[in-house]
């Protein structure tokens, strides 16, 4: 009984000497909590800076080379930028005519693509908010007046570009407000509140820039990478985002009628002078995911025929579905490899990009894209980079985008001249005839005569009546077209939808997707496709 | 007894005292007790146990079934005791007696034990105790004289215990199978296990058990829900897998050496169709190839098939060359219209080859294992070393090798004092693991035509890169460019020590303490390398340029505890053993890893060498539990037993506010056959009723509790996961009820009814966006098991020549989410397009596969919508189901004349159409959501079976023996993805017209891209899950089958047995895959449900490997 006893006793004693010290409470050592990550000013700053990195990755920046894809993936399948011969990154799916509604049930194919987009862009405005609402509300304060108020104008303005983002995708999402307290989900509110909420937030970019100082700006060169923007020229970006958001926030022609053009010509002629390029790099990850593959994107006939003036494209219009076969784009247009044979195009065609030349006939076999996608073109004038996607310069706001905004402001607002000047820019560039002291006002076609580009298909699809030269409209168009193919947030999906160019049921904006929607507890729904809702009505532009 | 019998005993008994060194020749002062040991039919009776319990006396018998126990004189005093002879395999034989002095005889003859039930189990309760007190299943499989040993211990317990679900998801050597006791317990186990909680000698695993060498091990005994496995608190609801290995406790005095050495060959048992036929454009001779170029006149250009060929692999440099694209190359160049035209019948002009059997060789397996048994004193060893090599099946690749060393020492310390250590090593290295699943290995070896030759070399003397020079073979190299055999490095070392001890002391004679430590180690290291100059068939690619990425991985695992056993009578015949514990454990885990590429010189492997890409990574976790126990058993006449217990567990993986948890079990047993009333003594002569109610825990993976925020390249910081300072352990709750009978003293019948709750369900919840996390572990559901188990023993014949023995097992689980605090969702793997094919919703099974749908049979007539379906069926009907099964639009045309009318191109307007949408004429058609005409997601089979059977015998005709085991599964779907992906290709035989007639000859386009806009269609669809390649997974499978002979001695020496054995011999399936024993498992992949048995995908594993052997064993 003795050495039971004593073997009771220690076990006892082992029980307490465990209980002196909580052995069970263990620190997880590989992935810290809030505390840790906003422990010092200077970790405050640096993590509120990241947020654009992280907004960078939920518009351009995701993996989409996947067959999943990615928004910005999808959207310019949606709107002809891109065609492919496989479903990879979604292209056949999104391309398809007719169209089909976006599916958002559980486990769509797309989920994720339809998810990262929004996730990534909400997670990157609650990091700017939180970064915000520490420097206003937390007592945490950088170094000097002048620190504080650069992050906090950079702050802003990546809270107004998450929400201006969200706002353009997305038929709703949730407005982050940084005031606001830190355990409240905000409500899911429409585009148009989420665009306004956007645009106040750059507006207070704007307020926060203008403060001088120790340590304020320039831009650290990492907060935007390879850009230690001035204040100048941070505030250009500023306004140039905020004429982006006010115009590609309209989904249909009767919103971009309804668009404040004064405003958006007031931001875009403050804004950029040259391309927003961000340095692609590996570590830090500032990559770009361009959903493109040498031979399987290719550029569709249907938009490449614009600049034809052979007549291919006038015989291509007018031929029945199943007879809609490549041509050659014979143009002067120089972005376009010259020459009158597939041959000469294809010597045309350099292995390395140079120069003006942007699309290269293909030097292998042709793939079957559809009737619309099948072309003898593919895109190559980021090819370079696109072969080392994660090294070098890549713009995602080019200066001919707000160049555009800025012509079609004038266009809307009656100044036909100044519009023209700004389009004569790029067009003469491309050995374009003028339009300047020739276009006076709108309906006016293009200079060119039978050589004219771009031509515009007449009648409705699939078999037009034939073709006719563009007017300055169409010119201007063109030019943003040419200018921002495979660059920037699925350029060419944004504005085509005020200017009507979207096929019948292409789907106007992505809803919310499924898991947000679960984890609010609200019924999930599809959007667009042929007499779906919010998918877009009757026959576009170009009678689609 | 005759003279010469007792003469015989004489000697036997002499002999055994000369065994028995330590007892000497006995004093005329002492008892000696001695006696021989047969069993029922004769047989002398090697290695029974001979034990006197109320003197701690042990022996074992002789090889020629001899015992013999020398009683001290002065322990001699005339008392009562019990003398107990026990063997695995029978009836234990008891026998009073007085403690005299002088010799004293007892022959014993043991009883055949059809049941196993006085086998002794130590899993699940609280000392040593026979099967027939036990109050729950516990199932012991003994492999001391294991037939067919396998690599991986887990995969010897399939078929042999009902309930036990194990499969080889991937046949790749040295992967370990997947296994469940009954059925999942968690909807989303990522991060963690559905794998019960192994113990080794009384070691908690942390890591899998491939490493250990099966031959060590003495049995294998299985709790399979927490009915009774609740003794395991907190991290038992998956059940428990408890191995023992030998040791040499029941040894005789002196060394015995037992060797075998096994030598044969793995290949693999089934194949996948591959296309002869293409459907190029060819000249008029049907020799060249048209070249595709939409600006010249067709078939302009030609090329010839083996210069192209040769052309695109002999291009210097890093990669090969683009191929041309081929006129009508359908996987990507052709349009649709054009593929409901074109069928694939043409000939190839070039010699065929078959790149499966090109790749898939067979090769050698051998092992040799070496023991060693025996007592010095009071000091009891068993020792063994072995050696394994399975080179796999794939040819230029390593395969697995494995060494193993391990001593187990059980030292008599004091006549109530024990210890014993338990240590064990060995180290396996393989090959292949980047090549498991996904676009690997054997997706590109399903890429290949006929035409190609995948052993070609160029003129440089390199393997053909791209071996497939047709477009869609792009992407898919020569699959054997990545193996170890061409350069690659691709190599697993895993380094194992587990060792521990354990002190019992009998206190006295009623108070028993005894005390563990243990300690585990495993450590894995990962070394993938492309050297520089390798060769990819990319031209812009990479590869060449030299790639390395290592990893260092492993864990250490210490357990401790102090087990207080007390046993009292309360009255008379009311025996009861208390039982108190306190254990503490630990599991430390750690990673590294670096990567990069572009090497800046050649042959340096170091990761300095990497000059772009680089990346690092680390992580470390530590789990910590502390157990405190207390139960008791009561046993009234050995057939009324209860038993009841309440385990406090606290674990560090929970949130701070619940860190504690209690589990229990209440249970209870009645034998009825013990009773004097019992009527039906001959009949059922034995009758055991039992049922447990118990609980056991779940536990989350190491981060689940914490907020998180992801540190990623350059310290980019972004929010992860919500924390969940309140999440509970998920709680299993089991009821289980059964009964163990034996008719006849022949046949043994056991039957058992589980039901399961997981309550609490740990799963990933997605969070709202706006919070910046993405989601969030809660406890949100319950998941419930259903489960049937039967097992029959019936030896047909037994007697000393001849026995032939039968055992049938049966199991049925049907596991139901059945409470949903979330809404539904779907969980899969990371493979592309498996992400989320699972559905988890309320009401549903788990584990249910959702897709596409095509119309099937007339009965799906009624899918259609008005006013289609009024025009559906029979004859004329302008819908109408074809040769294959699909309902197909046909116009009114018989659905067979395609071809003689030439139908194939016609087609419906939308306008005209179902949903819509334009019809192709014969083409299957797919479901479509009636309101916004999406294809909608339907159920399509399930992953796990519906129920599975197994049936083992043994027969022995004099020193013949012959045994088999056939396993069979029922019920299970499995998505064929690898079928799926061929019909993108036009790779699988499904394809191929030649020889059809024309009514039942399909064109391309029904089977890939049928659809004119959209560019896809056919039966290919989509890359998800359809009605067309989810199939029917059922299969029966004869896993093992030996013949052995047994020689005796040869040349006066040893004990020799020759044997031929087969493993996974083959497979009765209608499954068009490789083998429908697949899946997707954690291995390689982080899947959501953690285990290849629920995520019943073909996504291009190993398929597993037949071996065919020759054994050689001896005995000195």
């Amino acid at each position: 009984m003795h050495t039971l006893s004593r073997a009771l006793s220690g076990v006892v004693v082992a029980t307490a000497l465990t209980a002196c010290r909580d052995p069970l409470a263990v620190q997880n050592r590989n992935n810290p909590d809030r505390l840790r990550v906003l422990a010092t000013a200077t970790d405050l700053e640096t993590y509120t800076a990241g947020a654009f990195r992280m907004m960078h990755q939920g518009s351009i920046g995701a993996n989409a080379a996947g067959s999943g894809g990615s928004i910005a993936s999808l959207a310019r399948a949606s709107s002809w930028e891109v065609t492919a011969a496989m479903a990879n990154c979604g292209y056949l799916n999104f391309q398809a005519i007719p169209r089909t509604a976006i599916d958002n049930s559980r486990g769509n194919r797309f989920n994720t693509a339809i998810l990262t987009d929004f996730a990534r862009q909400s997670s990157a405005a609650r990091a700017a908010a939180d970064g915000l609402n520490r420097l206003t509300l937390g007592g945490v304060s950088l170094p000097s007046a002048a620190q504080n108020a650069r992050l906090k104008a950079f702050a802003w303005f990546t809270l107004g570009v998450a929400l201006g983002n969200l706002s353009l995708v997305y038929d709703s999402a949730a407005i982050v407000d940084p005031y606001a307290d830190l355990a409240f989900v905000p409500p899911l509110s429409g585009y148009r509140e989420v665009a306004a909420a956007a645009l106040t937030d750059l507006d207070s970019a704007l307020a926060w820039a203008s403060a001088t100082g120790t340590n304020g700006f320039s831009l650290p060169s990492t907060w935007i990478n390879g850009n230690a923007l001035t204040a100048a020229q941070f505030i250009q970006l500023v306004r140039s985002y905020k004429a982006h958001v006010r115009a590609d926030v309209a989904r249909t022609e009767a919103e971009g009628d309804a668009v404040d053009w004064q405003a958006v010509l007031a931001d875009a002629s403050n804004g950029i002078t040259a391309d927003l390029q961000i340095t692609t790099q590996s570590s830090p990850f500032w990559g770009i995911g361009v959903c493109y593959w040498f031979t399987g994107s290719q550029v569709t006939q249907f938009i490449a025929g614009m600049a034809d003036t052979s007549g291919g494209y006038e015989a291509w219009l007018r031929a029945p579905l199943g007879n809609k076969v490549p041509f050659l784009v014979v143009t002067p247009d120089r972005r376009f490899p010259q020459g009158t044979t597939r041959a000469a195009q294809r010597t045309n065609s350099p292995t390395t990009p140079t120069g003006m030349l942007y699309f290269a006939n293909r030097t292998t076999g042709d793939m079957d894209a559809g009737p619309y996608g099948t072309s003898f073109y593919y895109w190559y004038r980021f090819w370079a980079w696109w072969m080392n996607p994660a090294g070098g310069p890549y713009p995602v706001f080019s200066h001919n985008q707000n160049d555009m905004l800025q012509a079609e402001a004038y266009l809307r607002t009656g100044n036909v001249p100044a519009a023209a000047a700004l389009i004569d820019l790029y067009r003469m560039r491309a050995g374009l005839p003028a339009l300047s002291g020739v276009i006076t006002a709108l309906g006016q076609p293009v200079p060119g005569g039978a050589a004219c580009v771009p031509r515009v298909p007449v009648g409705t699809g699939p078999e037009w009546t034939g073709s006719t030269c563009g007017d300055i409209w169409e010119a201007m168009k063109w030019e943003f077209r040419m200018e921002n193919m495979f660059i920037g947030y699925s350029s060419w999906y944004f504005p085509s939808r005020r200017w009507g160019d979207l096929p019948e049921g292409t789907p106007l904006h992505w809803p919310v997707p499924y898991q947000e929607m679960d984890a609010r507890r609200h019924p999930f729904y599809n959007l667009g496709g042929v007499g779906g809702v919010d998918g877009a009505v009757g026959k576009g532009t170009y009678g689609l | 007894m005759s003279r010469h019998t007792w003469h015989i005993r004489r000697i036997a008994g002499l002999l055994a005292v000369l065994l028995v060194g330590t007892a000497g020749a006995a004093p005329a002062q002492n008892a000696v007790l001695r006696g021989t040991v047969r069993s029922d039919i004769g047989e002398l009776i090697e290695g029974a146990s001979v034990v006197i319990p109320e003197m701690a006396f042990q022996t074992a018998t002789s090889a020629r079934g001899v015992f013999l126990i020398s009683i001290p004189e002065a322990r001699v005093r005339g008392q009562a005791v019990t003398l107990v002879v026990r063997m695995i395999g029978f009836r234990p034989y008891r026998q009073a007696l007085t403690v005299r002095a002088g010799e004293h005889v007892f022959d014993a003859t043991l009883q055949s034990d059809v049941n196993r039930l006085e086998d002794i189990v130590v899993t699940g309760v609280m000392e040593g105790t026979p099967q027939t007190q036990t109050t729950f299943s516990v199932d012991r499989v003994d492999l001391t004289n294991v037939r067919v040993p396998s690599v991986d211990p887990l995969t010897q317990l399939a078929g042999r215990v009902p309930g036990v679900l194990v499969n080889t998801s991937t046949g790749r050597p040295g992967a370990s199978a997947d296994i469940m006791l009954r059925g999942p317990t968690s909807i989303n186990a990522s991060g963690r296990s559905q794998e019960p909680l192994y113990i080794v000698d009384g070691v908690i695993i942390s890591g899998g058990l491939p490493s250990i060498n099966t031959q060590d091990i003495e049995n294998i005994e299985v709790v399979k829900g927490a009915a009774g496995a609740s003794l395991y608190g907190a991290r038992a609801a998956n059940g428990v897998i408890n191995i023992t290995t030998k040791s040499g406790r029941t040894a005789a005095e002196g060394t015995t050496l037992h060797m075998r050495t096994e030598v044969g060959a793995s290949d693999v048992e089934r194949e996948i169709q591959l296309a002869r036929q293409h459907a190029l454009l060819t000249d008029a001779t049907g020799e060249r190839f048209c070249i595709r170029d939409t600006s010249q006149p067709l078939c302009a250009r030609t090329v010839d098939w083996i210069a192209e060929t040769n052309r695109v692999n002999n291009a210097p440099g890093g990669g090969a060359a683009d191929p041309e694209t081929f006129t009508l190359d359908p996987g990507v160049s052709t349009p649709a219209p054009t593929l409901r035209q074109v069928f694939l019948s043409r000939q190839w002009p070039v010699p065929l080859y078959d790149a499966v059997s090109q790749v898939l060789t067979s090769q050698p397996f051998v092992s040799t294992n070496i023991e060693a048994t025996g007592r010095a004193g009071g000091t009891r060893y068993f020792a063994s070393a072995s050696q394994l090599r399975q080179k796999g099946a794939v040819r230029m690749m390593s395969g697995f090798e494995r060494y193993t060393a391990r001593l187990n020492v059980d030292q008599q310390v004091r006549a109530n004092m024990s210890l014993s250590f338990r240590t064990f090593y060995s180290r396996g290295n393989w090959d292949g693991w980047s090549q498991d699943g996904g676009g690997n290995l054997f997706f590109r070896l399903t890429r290949q035509p006929a035409s190609v030759n995948v052993l070609a070399h160029d003129t440089l003397g390199r393997l053909f890169a791209r071996s497939n020079i047709m477009f869609q073979g792009r992407q898919n190299n020569n699959p054997l460019m990545f193996t170890t055999g061409n350069g690659i490095t691709d190599l697993t070392t895993n380094d194992r020590f587990i060792g521990g001890g354990t002190l019992r002391w009998t206190m006295t004679g009623w108070a028993d303490l005894e005390a563990n430590f243990s300690y585990d180690n495993a450590t894995n290291y990962f070394d993938y390398g492309e050297p520089k100059g390798f060769r990819s068939n990319i031209p812009t690619d990479l590869g060449f340029v030299g790639r390395v990425w290592t990893m260092v991985s492993g864990g250490s695992s210490y357990n401790a505890s102090v087990n207080l056993t007390l046993r009292h009578n309360l009255a008379r015949d009311l025996v009861a053993r208390w039982q108190f514990r306190y254990l503490f454990e630990q599991q430390d885990r750690h990673s590294r890893s670096l990567s990069g590429n572009t090497l800046a010189v050649v042959g340096v492997d170091a990761a300095t060498n990497a000059t772009l890409n680089q990346s690092i990574g680390s992580s470390f976790t530590s789990q910590r539990l502390i157990g405190l126990f207390a139960g008791v058993n009561l046993d009234f006449k050995r057939k009324l037993i209860g038993d009841f217990l309440l385990r406090r567990d606290g674990s560090s993986l929970f949130g701070a506010g619940n860190r504690w948890a209690t589990f229990g079990r209440a249970s209870v047993a009645y034998r009825p056959s013990q009773e004097g009333w019992w009527p039906l003594r001959d009949a059922l002569n034995e009758f055991k009723v039992r049922a447990s109610y118990g609980t056991a825990g779940g536990r989350p993976s190491f981060a689940a509790q914490y907020e998180t925020f992801n540190i990623g390249s350059g310290g980019a910081l972004t929010a992860a996961q919500f924390g969940n300072r309140f999440l509970r352990p998920e709680v299993n709750t089991e009821m289980e009820v059964g009964a163990d009978l034996e008719l006849f003293h022949r046949v043994g019948v056991t039957v058992t009814y589980a039901h399961s709750d997981t309550k609490d369900q740990i799963l990933l919840v997605p969070v709202a966006a706006a919070t910046g996390f993405a989601s969030q572990w809660q406890n949100a559901g319950t998941l419930t098991n259903t489960t049937w188990e039967l097992s029959v023993n019936l030896p047909v014949v037994r007697s000393r020549d001849f026995s032939w023995s039968w055992r049938f097992n049966y199991d049925r689980t049907r596991t139901v989410v059945t409470r949903l605090d979330v809404p539904p969702f779907r969980i899969g793997t990371p493979l592309q397009n498996t992400t989320d094919i699972f559905n988890v919703a309320e009401g549903e099974r788990y584990a249910t596969m959702y897709g596409n749908y095509f119309l099937r049979g007339t009965a799906d007539c009624d899918r259609l919508p008005a006013p289609f379906n009024a025009d559906c069926g029979g004859p004329g009907a302008a819908f109408q189901v074809n040769s294959d099964g699909w309902l197909v639009w046909t116009g009114g045309y018989d659905v067979g004349e395609g071809l003689t009318r030439n139908l194939w191109m016609a087609q419906r307007p939308a306008a005209e159409s179902p949903w819509g949408v334009a019809l192709n004429w014969g083409m299957p058609i797919a479901l479509r959501d009636s309101v916004d005409k999406s294809y909608g997601s339907v159920p399509l089979g399930t992953g796990l079976p519906d129920w599975r059977f197994s049936v083992s015998q043994t027969l022995q005709f004099r020193r013949w023996t012959v045994y088999a085991l056939l396993e069979g599964v029922v019920g299970r779907s499995i998505w064929n993805q690898g079928r799926h992906w061929s019909y993108l290709d036009f790779i699988t035989r499904d394809l191929e017209q030649r020889g059809k007639s024309p009514e039942e000859a399909k064109p391309i386009g029904y089977y890939w891209r049928s659809a004119e806009n959209l560019g896809i269609g056919g039966l290919y669809h989509n890359l998800i899950p359809t009605n067309a390649t989810v199939e029917r997974g059922t299969y029966a499978k004869l896993r093992e089958l030996s013949v052995t002979y047994h020689l005796g001695r040869v040349g006066g020496a040893g004990n020799w047995e020759v044997s031929v054995i087969g493993r996974n011999v083959f497979t009765i399936t209608k499954y068009q895959g490789f083998d429908p024993e697949t899946g997707i498992s954690s291995q390689n992949y982080g899947t959501q449900s953690s285990s290849g048995l629920v995520n019943a995908i073909d996504a291009f594993t190993f398929p597993s490997l037949r071996t065919f052997t020759v054994t050689l064993s001896t005995t000195f």
